[in-house]
């Protein structure tokens, strides 16, 4: 496998590959396969179920239609990865804006009541008040449990700024956990 | 709260996200007092991992329109028409602030020469050489200076001297046209009278030149070089007339006393 990877020989090439000479089924595939993984992208930045779950559409509407675009220079996931995280970060961007007037602590509890039974509501609040980039970090570390590389990869930055990224994005989560625990 | 080291920091770090509980005890048998910061570590990584959410995956279907894709066209326009408000006051600001240049006068092309039956086949101008000093000089004419290079049409100025140095002639000269009467070494400078009215300075500085050996060289910025004739040069070979005609057709008096 890992010689696969090397020779750029790997599942997620083929199945561009096969996409790209025409197969349909074969972004079914990879829809199939990184669905969670952007969904859950889109959901910790986004913050929202349904914005997460049209710019999940978005990001694979972009991906189906740009994909010739995909230079793989990188892997086939972090750049799908990059699509997500830029284009979540823009959408909450736009949705800070329209919301900046809402108080956050209402927002946060808004969003509380949106979530499952297993969420617990001081995480949530905490991340309610990470910025987006933040957020960005913490969901590809913990809930995509993708490595500092793959995470350098998706963010366009080099390992050790990854790594400070993460570790400051982590710190800041701590605090404001610890802070609404106090 | 006390600090904690910073590799003992990470090593928290990975051991609650590793959630290994074999590793997590052999920690704190070593650190105890790390056993709370250890729990609430735990507690938020257990609790951020569980928030992962679990969807059920809808079919794809891809989106006909994209919601936002970086800046739109109005932004680009509205960009652009600052960037030209602010080009266009830049260029007002400056405009205004600068001093407005002084109009330069606008300079003729010297006339070309009346009879070119004199210059046949010597390519423009004929030359001589003098016999006695060797040297080049231009047959009859003086050399071409444009006089309608002025910017305005020359001034007439009238000058009645019964005796002075020649030298003190061309100051008042100077003096009474405004223009700058630069004399060359080797200038003669005798003792003369001259009595010119209605005419303009280079024709009066020829004309003097015609009598004392000295050519005027209008410089065409408002000065005039006056250097020593050669022998032989037009100034000392033709007799002068006793009148001048004047720009205007008007006999001028002159006389001039040596």
């Amino acid at each position: 496998m890992e010689r696969a990877k090397q020779g750029g020989f790997d599942e997620d090439s083929v199945l561009v590959e096969r996409f790209l000479s025409g197969d349909r089924a074969a972004f079914e595939q990879i829809y199939s396969k990184y669905y969670d993984k952007v969904f859950a992208i889109a959901r910790g930045i986004l913050l929202d179920q349904d914005e997460a779950a049209d710019a999940v559409q978005e990001v694979f509407t972009l991906v189906f239609r740009h994909l010739a675009r995909f230079d793989r220079r990188s892997k086939f996931s972090t750049w799908l990865f990059r699509v997500a995280v830029n284009r979540s970060i823009q959408e909450a961007r736009k949705n800070r804006h329209k919301k900046r007037n809402v108080d956050l602590t209402e927002a946060a509890g808004k969003i509380a009541a949106e979530e499952p039974d297993n969420a617990d509501p001081k995480i949530q609040a905490a991340l309610a008040k990470l910025s987006p980039n933040d957020r960005a970090l913490i969901v590809l570390f913990y809930w995509d449990e993708l490595s500092l590389n793959d995470i350098a990869a998706s963010l366009n930055c080099g390992v050790n700024a990854a790594k400070t990224r993460l570790y400051r994005a982590r710190e800041r989560f701590r605090v404001l956990f610890e802070g609404d625990e106090a | 709260m006390k600090r904690i080291a910073p590799e003992l920091d990470s090593l928290i770090w990975t051991l609650v996200e590793q959630g290994n509980e074999r590793a997590i005890e052999e920690f704190l048998a070593r650190y105890p007092e790390m056993k709370q910061e250890v729990a609430r570590r735990s507690v938020m990584v257990k609790g951020l991992k569980e928030m992962k959410p679990d969807i059920e995956r809808p079919p794809f279907h891809p989106t006909e329109h994209i919601r936002y894709q970086g800046p739109t066209r109005m932004v680009y326009v509205v960009a652009a028409l600052v960037l030209a408000a602010l080009g266009l006051a830049s260029f007002t600001v400056t405009y205004i602030a600068l001093p407005k240049p002084v109009e330069k006068p606008k300079v003729e092309a010297p006339k070309p020469i009346e009879d070119p039956k004199r210059f046949a086949g010597t390519g423009g101008v004929e030359k001589t050489q003098n016999p006695q000093s060797g040297q080049l000089g231009v047959e009859d004419e003086p050399p071409i200076i444009s006089e309608a290079s002025a910017p305005k049409p020359p001034k007439k100025i009238a000058i009645t001297v019964k005796e002075a140095p020649l030298h003190t002639v061309f100051s008042l000269i100077a003096a009474q046209s405004g223009l700058k009467v630069i004399v060359a070494p080797g200038t003669p400078n005798p003792p003369v009278g001259v009595d010119y009215e209605d005419m303009t300075t280079m024709e009066i500085l020829e004309d003097m030149g015609r009598d004392h050996g000295f050519t005027p060289m209008d410089q065409g910025d408002g000065s005039i070089i006056i250097v020593p004739a050669v022998e032989g040069s037009p100034g000392q070979k033709e007799p002068h007339p006793s009148g001048v005609e004047g720009v205007n057709g008007s006999k001028v008096n002159k006389t001039v006393r040596q």
